[in-house]
């Protein structure tokens, strides 16, 4: 019935029938952009000068254990295929839920749970039904808790050193939620740790979107932080505060929360960016830690041998931003209005700017990890872009990938797992590739793909799912109701955990505004340009949508506006043609603000947010579990049985295309098939950590000594901290190691 | 030449250190760095009938380490000790060459600096004759940095500019030495060259600021800053024992 709605509101009267196996399609990653960011690298004042040199100061950031307060870098928790793998102390309680149970931790399926847990295959999935394919059977275990990654022991931050030392100087003590018999553990994070390999495509980051497409150049949140901004050296007695406003650098918003924004990820409170600028300016990028003398990236400046491993490169923090930097970011001599801390020397510029630094260079360096040599993304492909497979030699394993893929992308998977990136959040790549460009193409050599709407499948079916040349981050879909709303597009609530336990992307920034682009569109409608904070919600295109907003028809609807409401042309209000190039002309059109005001509370203008988040990607999904954002599911087989059963929780809110895929996806051998198509995602250089996926030596936080009932006290920072334990990454150089990397709990 | 001898005042107490870099203790760290400029004026045109008669015009160089919050900073532990060193006058007429220096040092056995220092450079034209004269100045200058022991930095950060604007830029220079490299000694040595014409009643002024910014720790210590204010009536009273020196050139 929902299914028949929705092909009704979607096509029946305005458009092309569609049918259950007519979605678009996951495509190759070869030879597909990344998104640009004008001012970066380009224009008469780039503010990168030297593109390799921040390659090379983002990869020594990234993996550089003294960023963090207590060890923790940011290959922490994304060190396995970009990832988390670890088993023990990876448990939150489900910080946030609206409930008083996220302050809790539970026993888990095994018999036992919380801090310093190690978990393991009984313990999953986190949410059990007496029918594993029927979510309406009796649900027989259920939590909040949330499976994440391990970060910090917190702290007040007092100083660090200039020169050495992984540690800073904090005032610590047993945190009172993260414990074991009162011997304090590490920090854990409330949602999954998604993969970094090919996140630069992501329109924004993280599961809830917060990290901002706008980069500031100093916090997540773009140009809703009204202080951001970095200081821009004038001439030799001036130095400014200037807003940055670089476009499609989510990685860079997304780079500078954990250290100093998140107190449970990196850093100790009251740590701010000069200050970790201050700690690392003058010392040798990873002064601990052993590089690879053929690391692709830092080889040249190891000070490794072939037959001898040696922590640090040959420079420090500070020549690598001189060489890579425009000047005019941190040649002022004087002492301007950086600010000090307590006790301390004023901060320099360099010290003041040190987050635009990180950000930028972390992000050019994950904008290096693209895995696009998966089986999948070198099979050729057919003239409707079907996978030919030829690149595979076992005849019965082609067969199982023929099938797999014809289920994934025949059951509506490929809908939110679209094109290259195989993820409908990649807004700007998926536009590009979906603009008729004469001449370019993308995809495997041997067969093309050319740019234009049939780009992710023919008779434009990307466009079905809200995905246009116009890039439209909103849309207006049904949901599993088949009740319309407004949604961030490549935002999706799939059922996963109740939405009392996470919003999603129907929660808050810091300062109290929506994080949904929905929520400003309707701010937009109502004409209340005030609570619009994010540049894109100016490309929303009402005719994009695929369920309307307004049809400029004479038809009786509570569904959308028509011509009985007061309707104007999209872009009519600023003078901006959104009415060029729509399927449907009649659907170019939004209400007045009168009309828009008068609806406000009905389905007209209802948002579908809460407890969405961001599709990912799946490239190298083998490799990366746990998964979704509350890390419930171990296997792919589970992910397979969760789709099968149309999700956890099924109230209202859930999509649409949910209830439309069939439960014969599982169990038997079409769950072996969608699984075989999903480990057909992994590029065997992550697999092997080849280049560019190779790596410094790491030495990961796993847990404390003990268990969950008793963790030995006596860690070095503090008598009242759990001892670590650790997890040893040896330093691998370009062509990888012999030892692949697993599966989550698959050793 | 420059003294590897750091003299502290502070409260009445005269406390004399010598780090002889030869032989240091990696314990101990150390920062020496430099700047000298020399700009040389020289006339290619002019309406004067005289030949060799520059009649009216007067250049005046001048040399200021400035005091104020905005580019002075300084503070120590322990036994750290700093210095700043000019033979150039505060202020001198100027034939066709100007050139001046500064330097910047300190270091700590057991202890810590941390401090900014700058030099201002000018050099003043004024034609307060009947005649034109097209003038070209070339500014030569050296930037060195050089710090020792196992944690010491020292930035040399250069800009140059007159006053209109119509030609400036800047320079930069950093030592720092870490693990494995106890010593490290940066140099560069730039030529930058303005043309302008002054008419008679027309001023012109050529400026270059230098600053050290500096950092040398020889453990894990705890900063204990000291006044900036203190540092700076002792910085003073050390210049105007040096200030007799001038070595500007007609």
């Amino acid at each position: 019935m929902n299914l028949a709605y929705r092909i009704f509101l979607a096509s029946g009267l305005f458009g092309v029938v569609l049918t259950a196996q007519a979605a678009a399609f996951p495509t190759s990653l070869r030879n597909v952009p990344i998104p640009p960011v004008p001012g970066l690298l380009d224009g008469s004042s780039p503010i990168v000068v030297n593109k390799d040199a921040a390659i090379a100061l983002g990869k020594a950031l990234f993996w550089d254990q003294a960023v963090g307060s207590d060890g923790q870098a940011c290959a922490s928790c994304h060190f396995h295929a970009g990832a988390d793998s670890r088993v023990k102390n990876q448990i939150n309680p489900g910080q946030l839920s609206s409930q008083r149970s996220g302050l809790a931790f539970d026993a888990l399926p095994s018999g036992s749970g919380g801090p310093n847990h190690e978990l393991s295959l009984n313990d999953f999935p986190l949410h059990r039904f007496s029918n594993p394919l029927d979510n309406t059977s009796a649900m027989t275990f259920d939590t909040d808790d949330v499976v994440s990654s391990a970060g910090t022991f917190g702290g007040e931050f007092v100083g660090s050193s200039k020169f050495t030392g992984v540690n800073d100087l904090c005032n610590r003590s047993a945190d009172e939620l993260f414990n074991v018999a009162h011997v304090g553990t590490r920090r854990v994070e409330p949602r999954n740790t998604p993969t970094v390999i090919n996140a630069v495509f992501n329109h924004r980051n993280f599961w809830d979107g917060r990290a901002n497409n706008v980069f500031n150049g100093s916090s997540p949140w773009g140009p809703r932080d009204q202080n951001a901004g970095v200081w821009v050296k004038q001439n030799a007695k001036t130095v400014t505060k200037q807003r940055l406003n670089l476009i499609n650098s989510s990685l860079a918003s997304q780079a500078v929360a954990p250290p100093v924004f998140n107190n449970i990820e990196m850093g100790c409170s009251g740590r701010y960016w000069p200050d970790i600028g201050r700690k690392l300016l003058n010392r040798q990028p990873l002064q601990n830690q052993q590089v690879h003398a053929q690391d692709s990236v830092l080889g040249a400046l190891s000070l490794s041998s072939a037959n001898e491993l040696k922590p640090g490169l040959k420079t420090t923090y500070r020549n690598l931003i001189t060489q890579a930097f425009n000047a005019k970011y941190w040649s002022y001599s004087g002492i301007g209005g950086f600010g000090a801390p307590t006790n301390g020397a004023p901060y320099n510029q360099m010290e003041a700017n040190f987050s635009m630094f990180f950000g930028l260079a972390l992000q050019l360096y994950q904008s290096t990890l693209v895995s696009d040599q998966s089986p999948f993304d070198q099979s050729p492909v057919n003239a409707n872009l079907t996978p030919t497979w030829s690149n595979i030699s076992d005849p019965a394993l082609r067969a199982s990938l023929s099938n797999g893929y014809s289920l994934f992308t025949g059951q509506n998977c490929g809908s939110c797992h679209i094109g290259p990136t195989t993820s409908l959040a990649a807004i700007e790549t998926n536009a590009t590739l979906l603009t008729p460009t004469p001449g370019a193409t993308y995809g495997p050599a041997d067969s093309p793909i050319a740019y234009g709407p049939n780009a992710f499948g023919t008779t434009s079916l990307a466009a079905t799912i809200g995905a246009t040349r116009y890039g439209s981050p909103v849309t207006r879909d049904l949901n599993a109701a088949g009740v319309p709303g407004l949604q961030d597009l490549g935002f999706v609530n799939l059922g996963v955990s109740k939405p009392e336990s996470d919003p999603g992307v129907g929660g808050e920034d810091d300062f109290g505004n929506p994080l949904s682009y929905s929520a400003q569109y309707v701010e937009y409608l109502v004409g209340n340009s005030a609570g619009i904070y994010d540049l894109p919600v100016g490309k929303v295109r009402a005719c994009d949508f695929p369920i309307p907003l307004a049809v400029n028809l004479s038809v009786i609807t509570n569904s959308y506006f028509t011509r009985r409401d007061s309707l104007e042309v999209d872009g009519s209000r600023e003078g901006v043609p959104r009415n060029q190039g729509c399927a449907i002309s009649t659907r170019a059109y939004i209400p007045t603000v009168a009309a828009a005001v008068a609806a406000r509370d009905t389905v007209k203008m209802a948002t579908q947010v809460n407890g969405a988040f961001k599709v990912p990607g799946i490239r190298n999904v083998e490799l990366t579990g746990p998964y979704m954002h509350d890390g419930s599911l171990a296997t792919l087989e589970q992910v397979v049985e969760f789709y099968a059963r149309h999700g956890n929780f099924s109230p209202s809110g859930t999509h649409n295309l949910l209830g439309i895929i069939a439960s014969g996806i599982s169990p038997g051998q079409n769950t072996t098939d969608l699984v075989n198509f999903m480990k057909a995602l992994t590029d065997e250089r992550v697999r092997y950590e080849r280049a560019p996926f190779d790596h410094p030596q790491l030495n990961i936080a796993h847990g404390h000594v003990g268990d969950d009932a008793q963790a030995v006290a006596g860690h070095p920072l503090s008598p009242a901290l759990a001892q670590d334990q650790q997890l040893q990454l040896p330093a691998v150089g370009a062509t990888g190691s012999d030892t692949p990397i697993e599966p989550f709990l698959a050793q | 030449m420059r003294a590897n001898v750091f003299r502290l005042h502070k409260s009445g107490l005269k406390l004399v250190l010598s780090f002889g870099l030869a032989d240091q203790a990696l314990a101990s760290a150390s920062y020496d760095s430099s700047i000298d400029v020399m700009y040389t004026v020289t006339l290619t045109d002019s309406n004067n009938p005289t030949p060799n008669d520059n009649s009216g015009l007067s250049l005046l160089g001048t040399f200021l380490q400035p005091g104020d919050s905005r580019r002075f900073f300084a503070a120590t532990s322990g036994d750290g000790v700093y210095h700043t060193y000019s033979p150039t006058a505060v202020s001198s007429a100027v034939n066709n060459v100007f050139d001046a220096s500064f330097s910047a040092s300190g270091g700590a056995g057991i202890g810590s600096v941390d401090s900014l220092n700058t030099a201002l450079f000018g050099l003043n034209f004024v034609n307060d004759g009947p005649y034109s004269y097209n003038l070209t100045v070339q500014l030569d200058y050296t930037l060195s940095a050089r710090a020792r022991g196992e944690f010491a930095s020292s930035e040399v950060l250069f800009d140059y500019w007159d006053e209109a604007e119509t030609l400036a830029g800047s320079d930069y220079l950093s030592s720092i030495t870490y693990s494995g490299w106890l010593d490290d000694s940066q140099s560069s040595h730039a030529l930058v060259s303005w043309q302008f014409m002054l008419n008679p009643g027309d001023q012109q002024q050529l400026y270059a600021q230098a600053s050290v910014l500096s950092h040398v720790e020889s453990a894990q210590i705890s900063s204990v800053p000291i006044p900036a204010s203190l540092w700076l009536f002792a910085s003073a009273l050390l210049g105007l024992k040096r200030l007799g020196r001038s070595s500007s050139h007609v």
